[in-house]
C-alpha cells in the first residue's frame, strides 16, 4: 500500500469527528445510488416496452408482409388488390435464413350487426404453417375458426355488440371495397374471443375460415397478402431486403412488394425510437447530477482537509500525490453509491417484473403493465460511466489544491 | 360509353363546398356537404337504398311488396327511387307541417301519401308514426322500414357519408355538424369518423321544441320540451334508436326564425339553394364559432334542396306571416 492509499483509508474510517464531511459523504452516496437506480429503471422499462411492443406487433401482424404495392396506401388492413405467388417462389422465400413460416391471408371489409348495433370490421382468413399457432396466446375464450360460418371476434367487438360464445351474428361482406355496394349477407357463429391489447387490431380484426372466405369472395389462388414470420424478429430489415430482391428476381413484378413492419407502422416505430432517446437523455441528466455531486463532495473534503494538505505539502508532497488521496477516497464513495444504486434499481425492476405493480393503458401503450427487460450491457456501461466521472470530478478540487500554499493552509483553523 | 344503369347508381359521392361569406366571422374552414346533389335531391336517398337492400337480404321485403314509411318527405323520395327501380309500391305518411312541394313531389313519383296531424302525441292513433304502423299490419306483403329505429339508416351513413367526408378532407376534418332527426346521419357518419380519429368533435343541431338536447344533457325525456316548431326534417318528440348519444359531443339549439333567415342568406350569399334544416345546421356552426380555432376543418351537412321550401322560407309572405322578417 502506498502512502496516498494509506491516508485515503484513514480518511474513510468512520470515527472522523468532521460531522459536515460525514453528512456530505452520505449525501454523495445517496445521490450516486439514486442516479444509477433511475438510469437502470429507465433502461429496463424503456427496453422492455420496446421489445414487448415489437413482439406483440410481429406476432399479430408478422414481421414482414408481401402484398400489392398499392395496398400500402389503402386504409388500415383493407387489402383491395389481390395477389398470387407461385408455390416454388414461396418455397424459396421459406428457405431464406431467419424465415420461420409463411401464411396466406385473405381479408375483406365486412359489417357485423345485430338488433342493437353494428361494427365495421376487417374479416381475415388465414392458411399456412404457422396458422395453428397464430393468435393462440391471445384467445381468451373458445377457439379459432375451423369450420365455415364460424368467426373469431375480439373482446372489444364482443362487448360492443353484446356477443358471447356460440351467439350468431349477421355479417355483410362488401366484396369490392368499402365504398361500393356489392354485399352479401351471412350468419356466422362466434367460436372464439381474442384480445391483443393493441387497439387498432382489436377494433378492426376478425377471423374466419380461410376456405369459406375464399369461396365467398370468389378468389381462386389469389390472396390479399402473405404474412412472413421470422425466427428473430429484430432481423426484419435484412430479411425484407432479401425477400424483395427474390420476388423481383423471380417474378420481375414490381407491383408485388414485401414490407417490413417498420414500413407498415412508421408511427409506432418512430415512437419506439423515442424511448431510446429518452433513455439517453435521462442517463445524461443523471450523470451530470452525479458529476456535480462528486465534485461538491471533493471540494468540501479539500476545504475541510486544507490543514492536512498544508502539512503534506510542507513534507514535500506534490499536488498530484495529494489529489491521489482524494481520488482514492472518492473511489470508495462511488463504489458504495454504485452498490446501493444497482441494488435498488434491480429491486424495483424485479418487483415490477414479478408483481406487475405499475399498470399501463393498453390503448396507448399496447401492453397492460410496464414490461421489464434487463439489458445488462447497458447497465454495466452506466456503472462504468459513473466510475469514469471521478477523474473529471476531481479537476476543480485539483485546481483548489494546487492554489493552496503551505502558509495559507496552515493558518486555516 | 359512360352512363349509369339506373338513377340509384348516382346516390352518394356528393360534393364538399367551402363556405365563404356566410361564415366570414367563423375561424377555420367551413365546408358544406351538399346532399341535394343526390338524384332525389336529399341525403335520404342514401338510406332509401340501404333500408330496401337490407330488407331484401333479410327476406323481409319480397317481390311486389308494399313499402310503408313515416317521413317528412325526403325519405319518401329516397325510397321512391329504389321502389320504382325494383317494382315495389310505396305509401308515405307525413305530418301536415311538411311543405306542399314535398307532398306534390312524392305524388309525382307515384307514391300514395297520407297526411296526418302534427299536433298529436307520437302514440296517438292519428300520428304519422301510428298510421304507418297500422297500414303495415293491414296491408299484406308490406314492409315498414321505420327509419327511426332501423339501424340500416345509420349503417348507410357509416358506409357512405363518413368515408366520403374522410376522403374529401384528406382526414383533416376536426368538427362534424349535422341536424338530428332520425339520428342516422349524425350517428352513422360520426361512428365512422370517430373510428378514424376519436378527437373529431361531433355537434348535433336541434330545433327548439325537440327533445334531443335536454335528453343528451340530463338523460331524461322531458315532455315539457316538446312543442310545435317549423323547422322540417330535424328534431323529434321521440328518441329514435338511430341516435347514438355517446357519439355526439354537443347539441346546439337553433330557433325557427334563425334557421329560416340563414337558409335565405345561404342562397343569397353563397348561391346554395338549400332546405330549411340546412340553415339550422349552419346557424348552429355560427352560434358555436367561439369553440373553433383557425386550423379547424368543419364539415356541415346540408341535407336537402331549397326548391321544396319555395312556398315557405323563400316566400316573403310566409316569412312575414310568421314574423320572421
Amino acid at each position: 500500500m502506498n502512502i496516498e492509499q494509506f491516508i485515503a483509508k484513514r480518511l474513510n474510517k468512520k470515527n472522523t469527528k468532521k460531522q459536515y464531511s460525514k453528512s456530505i459523504t452520505k449525501l454523495c452516496i445517496l445521490s450516486i445510488s439514486s442516479c444509477l437506480a433511475i438510469i437502470i429503471i429507465s433502461i429496463c422499462t424503456g427496453r422492455g416496452l420496446e421489445k414487448e411492443i415489437k413482439k406483440n406487433l410481429s406476432s399479430i401482424n408478422s414481421s414482414i408482409t408481401i402484398e400489392n404495392y398499392y395496398n400500402l396506401n389503402s386504409e388500415n388492413f383493407i387489402k383491395n388488390k389481390y395477389i398470387s405467388i407461385e408455390d416454388s417462389t414461396l418455397k424459396e422465400i421459406q428457405n431464406i435464413r431467419n424465415v420461420k413460416s409463411i401464411n396466406k391471408v385473405i381479408s375483406t371489409f365486412a359489417i357485423l350487426s345485430n338488433k342493437n348495433d353494428f361494427v365495421g370490421i376487417i374479416l381475415n382468413g388465414l392458411k399456412g404453417s404457422s396458422q395453428k399457432k397464430y393468435l393462440n396466446d391471445k384467445i381468451i375464450s373458445g377457439r379459432k375458426p375451423i369450420n365455415k360460418f364460424e368467426i373469431l371476434i375480439s373482446k372489444f367487438q364482443s362487448d360492443k355488440l353484446g356477443l358471447n360464445l356460440n351467439d350468431t351474428i349477421l355479417s355483410s361482406f362488401l366484396r369490392k371495397n368499402k365504398y361500393e355496394y356489392n354485399d352479401t349477407h351471412s350468419k356466422l357463429t362466434v367460436c372464439g374471443i381474442y384480445q391483443t391489447e393493441i387497439e387498432n387490431f382489436d377494433k378492426n380484426l376478425c377471423f374466419t375460415n380461410y376456405e369459406y372466405l375464399r369461396k365467398k369472395l370468389k378468389l381462386n389462388d389469389k390472396v390479399s397478402y402473405y404474412q412472413v414470420f421470422l425466427k428473430d424478429i429484430n432481423k426484419f430489415k435484412e430479411v425484407n431486403y432479401v425477400i424483395n430482391n427474390k420476388i423481383h428476381d423471380i417474378k420481375n413484378n414490381y407491383e408485388i412488394k414485401s414490407f417490413s413492419i417498420n414500413e407498415k407502422y412508421p408511427n409506432i416505430f418512430n415512437w419506439i425510437s423515442l424511448f431510446k432517446k429518452n433513455i439517453i437523455l435521462i442517463t445524461i441528466i443523471m450523470l451530470t447530477v452525479c458529476l456535480i455531486n462528486i465534485s461538491i463532495f471533493l471540494i468540501v473534503m479539500v476545504v475541510e482537509r486544507s490543514q492536512m494538505i498544508g502539512v503534506l505539502k510542507s513534507f514535500g508532497g506534490s499536488n498530484f500525490q495529494i489529489v491521489k488521496i482524494f481520488f482514492y477516497r472518492s473511489i470508495n464513495i462511488v463504489f458504495k453509491g454504485l452498490f446501493f444504486g444497482n441494488f435498488f434499481g434491480f429491486l424495483v425492476c424485479t418487483a415490477q417484473k414479478k408483481f406487475k405493480i405499475i399498470k399501463l393503458n393498453p390503448e396507448s401503450y399496447f401492453v397492460n403493465e410496464i414490461p421489464i427487460y434487463f439489458d445488462f450491457y447497458s447497465i454495466f456501461l452506466s456503472n462504468l460511466l459513473i466510475f469514469v466521472l471521478i477523474p473529471i470530478a476531481i479537476i476543480i478540487p485539483y485546481i483548489k489544491i494546487s492554489k493552496l500554499t503551505i502558509s495559507n493552509s496552515l493558518k486555516i483553523k | 360509353m359512360n352512363y349509369s344503369n339506373h338513377i340509384s347508381d348516382l346516390i352518394g359521392n356528393t360534393p364538399l363546398v367551402k363556405l365563404n361569406k356566410v361564415t366570414k366571422d367563423v375561424q377555420g374552414t367551413v365546408l358544406a356537404k351538399i346532399e341535394s346533389f343526390n338524384p332525389g335531391h336529399s341525403i335520404k336517398d342514401r338510406i332509401g337504398l340501404q333500408l330496401i337492400r337490407d330488407a331484401e337480404k333479410k327476406g323481409i321485403l319480397k317481390k311486389g311488396g308494399t313499402i310503408i314509411e313515416a317521413t317528412s318527405g325526403n325519405t319518401g323520395m329516397g325510397l321512391a327511387l329504389i321502389a320504382i327501380q325494383r317494382g315495389y309500391k310505396l305509401i308515405c305518411t307525413m305530418s301536415d307541417k311538411q311543405s306542399k312541394e314535398k307532398i306534390d313531389i312524392l305524388k309525382a313519383m307515384d307514391v300514395k301519401v297520407h297526411i296526418c296531424p302534427t299536433n298529436v302525441a307520437p302514440d296517438h292513433p292519428d300520428s304519422y308514426y301510428s298510421v304507418a304502423k297500422k297500414l303495415n299490419t293491414e296491408i299484406p306483403n308490406s314492409f315498414y322500414p321505420n327509419q327511426y329505429d332501423n339501424l340500416s339508416n345509420k349503417k348507410a351513413h357509416y358506409l357512405t357519408t363518413g368515408p366520403e367526408i374522410w376522403e374529401q378532407t384528406d382526414g383533416k376534418i376536426t368538427h362534424f355538424v349535422a341536424g338530428v332527426g332520425t339520428g342516422g346521419t349524425i350517428s352513422g357518419t360520426a361512428k365512422f369518423l370517430k373510428e378514424k380519429n376519436k378527437n373529431i368533435k361531433v355537434w348535433g343541431i336541434d330545433p327548439y321544441g325537440s327533445v334531443f338536447k335536454k335528453y343528451h344533457e340530463t338523460n331524461t325525456f322531458d315532455e315539457k320540451e316538446i312543442y310545435p316548431y317549423m323547422t322540417e326534417g330535424i328534431g323529434e318528440d321521440i328518441i329514435p334508436k338511430n341516435v347514438d348519444f355517446q357519439l355526439i359531443d354537443l347539441f346546439e339549439k337553433v330557433s325557427d326564425k334563425d334557421a329560416a333567415l340563414m337558409t335565405r342568406k345561404l342562397a343569397k350569399e353563397e348561391g346554395i339553394l338549400a332546405g330549411y334544416s340546412c340553415g339550422a345546421a349552419l346557424c348552429g356552426v355560427i352560434q358555436l364559432k367561439n369553440k373553433l380555432k383557425k386550423n379547424d376543418v368543419v364539415v356541415v351537412i346540408l341535407p336537402d334542396h331549397g326548391s321544396r321550401y319555395l312556398a315557405k322560407i323563400f316566400n316573403d309572405e310566409w316569412m312575414k306571416k310568421n314574423k320572421f322578417i
